[in-house]
């Protein structure tokens, strides 16, 4: 079943230099349980594909379905990790990971959510500075919370834009397996991810479906049929995770100019 | 020996002299006070810039300002002894003699206290109502685009009218003078900070602002838990430039027809041509100003430490 469907989709920024279309008339389907990642050079529309599926913005023409119902707003039935890690500056981490968690889940008791607070940053390597504000925090272990905040959600849908790109590879390999298993879920139930990276390498190791972007546009879908739980490791050096990459590069370098080409493009 | 030595001694120097002539020189002029007061106060004032001087050494820091300050201080004290009391070349009533002015202190304690209670009654609670009322009501403005559209321009309007222009009609207007000097220091306080709070709404940042939106389901939770502790470091942040407007219209609606208060005691003691009386009312007045803004500057540090 079709978790999210997006429509000729049309979206126009217009900054004060000028509108400039962001996407042109996109359709796209993920499925329910599906892991997506979004790769393509910078500014080629992927942060507005996010926004759009969050409700923070909304397209020009064409319609963005969620289970079927138009996305009229913000929901707590999805989550975002943004690129630059925000935090709310006056809430320690933990209660900023709390906070997060009893808004998507207001019944939950004051003691359950602490734990599953405690839980997540448990997991993300936090819990020894739940107690610090975000200023206390490099910018590493910010985005980490941040992480933290939305996982604990546990919402069906998941949107992150590039949240491991501060973290170091350890942390960063923590991460993707951490954020496999909270896809996977506890039981048969798969959460659906939208997941946009500069790391062609991640967005192999993770995903169902690789989409190219460029500007305005979906040039190319890569299915990756890769057994999981995956991890960083051992799909390092598999055959069929180089014959991806090697595809998805052959796509960011089809318009043939050279230099534009990079696993982590600049910012 | 060093500088600092040397502006040390300096300083001792001149308080040394100024102590001497004070208890020493013989004095010509007569209703002299006794200099009790004068002396107390002297070794107030000593001792504060030692507590300065010494804390500057604990920062570390080669500090010039207390030293600098303290001498200009007991030169310019030196200088009003001197014309006053020992030479009595000062005008007899408009200027009084330092032994009187704060031999005041001693004499009119109680009356100077009960005013200043009076005063600092009446400006903290016209602050607070001010206050309160400007980040609630200008929360709510700059949240919902409807109510801002409405509200701002007629801020904006009334605004940049002081207070202190209309404070004669209030106090006709108003019963009692004490609810007039009220409103005006609840308008003074009020329309600059209301502006300024649906601005700092407005100008949220974008990436607290989608979080929040991510995260709110309702405006409620928006507002209590995101919109309010994000503004609370600039509220704090205003509240000197606030406090300070806020005493400006206290002072000038109690010159206006009050009957207690410290701008009260400063009016009516001019208009008894106790000249004495009123500089040392300006003196109180000064000291209360600078303990309230060196109050807020310790709130500020304690309570806005995330910034």
């Amino acid at each position: 079943m079709a978790k999210i469907e997006l429509e000729h989709v049309t979206y126009t920024y217009s900054g004060r230099s000028g509108a400039a279309p962001a996407l042109r008339n996109l359709s796209l389907t993920v499925e329910d349980g599906e892991f997506v990642c979004v790769v393509g050079a910078s500014g080629c529309g992927k942060t507005t594909l996010l926004r759009l599926l969050a409700g923070l913005t909304f397209p020009d023409s064409g319609e963005v379905r969620i289970d079927g119902k138009p996305v009229a707003g913000p929901g707590t039935d999805r989550s975002i990790v943004f690129q630059n890690y925000t935090l709310f500056p006056w809430m320690t981490a933990r209660r900023n990971v709390a906070f997060g968690i009893r808004q998507a889940h207001p019944a939950l008791s004051r003691a359950e959510v602490r734990k599953t607070a405690d839980e997540v940053l448990q997991k993300v390597g936090l819990l020894d500075a739940a107690d610090k504000y975000p200023f206390q925090l490099s910018g590493g272990m910010r985005q980490r919370a941040a992480i933290a905040r939305t996982l604990a959600m546990n919402t069906d849908i998941l949107l992150l834009d590039e949240p491991f790109g501060a973290l170091d590879t350890r942390i960063r390999g923590e991460l993707q397996t951490l954020l496999e298993s909270v896809y996977m879920g506890a039981g048969s139930h798969r959460k659906t991810v939208v997941f946009v990276t500069h790391d062609i390498h991640e967005a192999v190791l993770l995903a169902d479906r690789v989409l190219y972007m460029t500007p305005g546009e979906i040039a190319g879908v890569l299915p990756v049929r890769l057994p999981r739980p995956r991890r960083q490791l051992d799909t390092a050096g598999l055959e069929q995770v180089c014959a991806c990459r090697r595809e998805l590069l052959a796509y960011f370098h089809a318009d043939g100019k050279p230099g534009c080409v990079c696993e982590e493009a600049p910012a | 020996m060093n500088v600092t030595h040397r502006r040390f001694l300096q300083s001792h120097l001149l308080f040394a002299v100024l102590l001497g002539i004070v208890l020493l020189a013989p004095k010509a002029r007569p209703g002299l006070a006794s200099c009790t007061a004068l002396i107390a106060a002297l070794c107030i004032i000593e001792g504060l810039f030692l507590l300065a001087a010494w804390r500057g050494r604990q920062v570390g820091k080669a500090q010039t300002a207390p030293f600098d300050i303290i001498r200009l201080v007991w030169a310019l004290l030196l200088v009003w002894e001197v014309m006053t009391s020992v030479l009595h070349r000062a005008h007899p009533v408009l200027i009084p003699a330092p032994e009187n002015v704060f031999d005041t202190f001693r004499s009119q304690w109680g009356t100077i206290l009960r005013n200043i209670a009076y005063s600092l009654q009446l400006l903290l609670s016209g602050f607070l109502i001010g206050l309160v009322l400007a980040v609630a009501l200008g929360l709510f403005a700059g949240w919902y685009p409807r109510l801002r559209a409405f509200a701002y321009p007629i801020a904006n309007v009334l605004a940049p009218i002081p207070p202190i222009v209309i404070s004669p009609y209030l106090v006709a207007l108003m019963p009692t003078f004490r609810s007039a000097s009220l409103v005006v220091i609840v308008l003074g306080v009020f329309l600059p900070n209301f502006l300024s709070t649906i601005n700092r709404v407005v100008s949220i940042e974008p990436q607290i602002l989608d979080s929040a939106r991510m995260l709110c389901p309702t405006g409620r939770t928006m507002i209590w838990n995101i919109l309010l502790p994000y503004l609370f470091p600039s509220v704090i942040g205003g509240l000197r430039v606030s406090l300070t407007t806020s005493l400006l219209m206290l002072n000038f609606a109690e010159l206006m027809g009050a009957t207690h208060g410290m701008g009260y005691y400063v009016q009516n003691s001019i208009a008894y041509a106790n000249y004495a009386h009123a500089v040392a009312g300006i003196i109180v007045i000064g000291t209360v100003v600078t303990a309230l803004g060196a109050l807020v500057a310790r709130l500020q540090k304690q309570w806005i430490f995330w910034h």
